[in-house]
């Protein structure tokens, strides 16, 4: 028996199409042609200056953000990630007749979907599995289908925790989707995450009582200590189970049981960015680091 | 207007072989490829301004096509029916396994089908869509790290079920008893 199959040379002996005949009769096909014909009269939208497509830039700490599916729609939302304890929530009504809603840190979810049911929109929330210190926040909304801006319209000042809109509650016919992200269940892989050294998250605290920066095999013995798998990616380089020699440069959670480490090799020089938790300075992280004695201590 | 259809000409003529190509082989019928592939550059066609240039192109077809190919699969009616409409014969080159041949592809699909919706099609973009890790990157809009780590992942799995139906030996790692590891060789077993 053959000791390695290569998963992708084995998923390719089942593709059930010759892509290169195909390819060769589609490129001369009259259906190919009639279809170009069919579309190419069809009205062309016109671009719009305020698309709602504005993804603003996350924070270093969220490397992983979930993939938002919606009709590209819906956006990431300003202030997702864990940040100062500022939320404010306000609906007002603009003389037009537009509501315009805006908070400041944290959406509550809930208290959007409440306000928008008020004036009969139809909101459909879904939820995604989270790391547990993003349990509770939005991380998605708008309207599923495109509606013209006049109806939907994201405000011009959004900033990293800031963010508005304004909807026409009485023009909008749609569907109005919410992300909220939740506890993930046991087993169940995040669909986004903090860094782990976020205060709430595995490693909370952890830098506060190792040496910087944070050798690989270092972070490997607290790692098998914690009962956490490790998927190892060493800059520029695929993933491996094996411990990599080189500094820490960031951790994620992929689930409850599983990190994502991120590894420059010794001698490498090539310019990344590093954790800002696990910079020389680091005791400034007072509510990261109180939690030292019961992650980083042994 | 012409240029318009121009850059939309480019576009169809560079990649809709291969949006045809990638709904054939996940719905198995020429009519509903077509039915994807129209309504996929139906909405390039429509929201022209919003396709990115460049390399970015085929990743964006891909991610309209793969919520085209959701939304048929929910049996959701209201997609423009184009193909029907215009009663178009489409191409269809199916692979056939030669009868009577020993073929483990048997064993492999079994492999294959034992995975979770989400590693069959990473595996299937990768392998028979040709899909890079930032393209893949780009159609599922999340970033390169989880691509990377997903894909790792899924290879994982499927290495774990090529095991289990005998195509894959079968490692067990030495720090974590009991559970799979991926099939390194062994030299004293080699």
């Amino acid at each position: 028996m053959s000791d390695q199959f290569d998963p992708v040379d084995c998923v390719r002996r089942l593709d059930p199409v010759d892509g290169e005949q195909l390819a060769t009769e589609w490129s001369t096909s009259d259906a190919k042609t009639a279809l170009f014909q069919e579309i190419t009269t069809m009205p062309v939208e016109t671009p719009s200056k305020t698309r709602t497509v504005q993804r603003p830039a996350a924070p270093r700490r969220a490397v992983l953000v979930a993939a938002l599916a919606i009709a590209g729609l819906v956006v990431a939302v300003p202030g997702v990630l864990p940040g100062p304890d500022t939320a404010a929530y306000a609906v007002r009504h603009l003389p037009d007749g537009l509501l315009e809603v805006s908070w400041d840190g944290d959406l509550d979810g809930e208290a959007l979907a409440a306000t928008l049911r008020e004036y009969d929109v139809d909101v459909r929330v879904e939820t995604e599995p989270v790391s547990p210190s993003m349990v509770g926040q939005v991380s998605g909304l708008g309207p599923l289908e495109q509606q013209g801006n006049a109806v939907f319209e994201w405000g011009a000042n959004a900033s990293e925790t800031e963010s508005s809109f304004t909807l026409d509650p009485t023009a909008f016919s749609g569907t109005f989707y919410l992300l909220i992200q939740r506890a993930a269940e046991p087993g169940e892989r995040y669909a986004a995450a903090a860094e782990a050294f976020t205060p709430g998250e595995v490693l909370s605290g952890l830098q506060c009582s190792v040496d910087l920066p944070l050798r690989g095999e270092v972070l490997a013995a607290h790692l098998d200590r914690l009962g956490q798998t490790a998927v190892w990616n060493v800059v520029d380089v695929s993933s491996s189970d094996a411990v990599p020699q080189g500094e820490v440069l960031n951790v994620h959670a992929i689930d409850a049981e599983t990190v994502d480490v991120m590894v420059r090799l010794d001698g490498d020089t090539t310019p990344a960015d590093p954790s800002p938790y696990l910079t020389p300075g680091h005791e400034t992280h007072d509510d990261s680091c109180a939690a030292a004695g019961s992650v980083g201590s042994g | 207007v012409d240029e318009a259809r121009g850059r939309f000409d480019e576009i169809y003529e560079a990649y809709s072989g291969l949006i045809y190509a990638y709904a054939l082989r996940r719905t198995g019928d020429p009519d509903v490829a077509g039915d994807i592939v129209g309504e996929t550059f139906l909405v390039a066609w429509r929201k022209l301004a919003d396709v990115p240039a460049g390399e970015q192109v085929r990743p964006w077809l891909y991610a309209v096509a793969r919520r085209t190919l959701s939304t048929y699969r929910r049996g959701d009616q209201r997609r423009q029916r184009l193909v029907h409409r215009l009663q178009l014969d489409l191409p269809s080159h199916q692979v056939q396994t030669p009868a009577g041949e020993p073929d483990d592809r048997a064993l492999i699909a079994r492999a294959f089908n034992a995975l979770g919706p989400r590693d069959q099609e990473l595996l299937t973009l990768v392998g028979w869509d040709g899909l890079s890790n930032e393209e893949l990157a780009d159609t599922f809009r999340c970033s390169r790290a989880v691509v990377r780590v997903r894909l790792h992942r899924a290879r994982r799995r499927f290495q774990r079920e090529l095991a289990e139906v005998g195509l894959q030996r079968h490692v067990v790692s030495g720090h974590e008893p009991g559970r799979w590891a991926p099939a390194h060789p062994d030299p004293e077993e080699a």
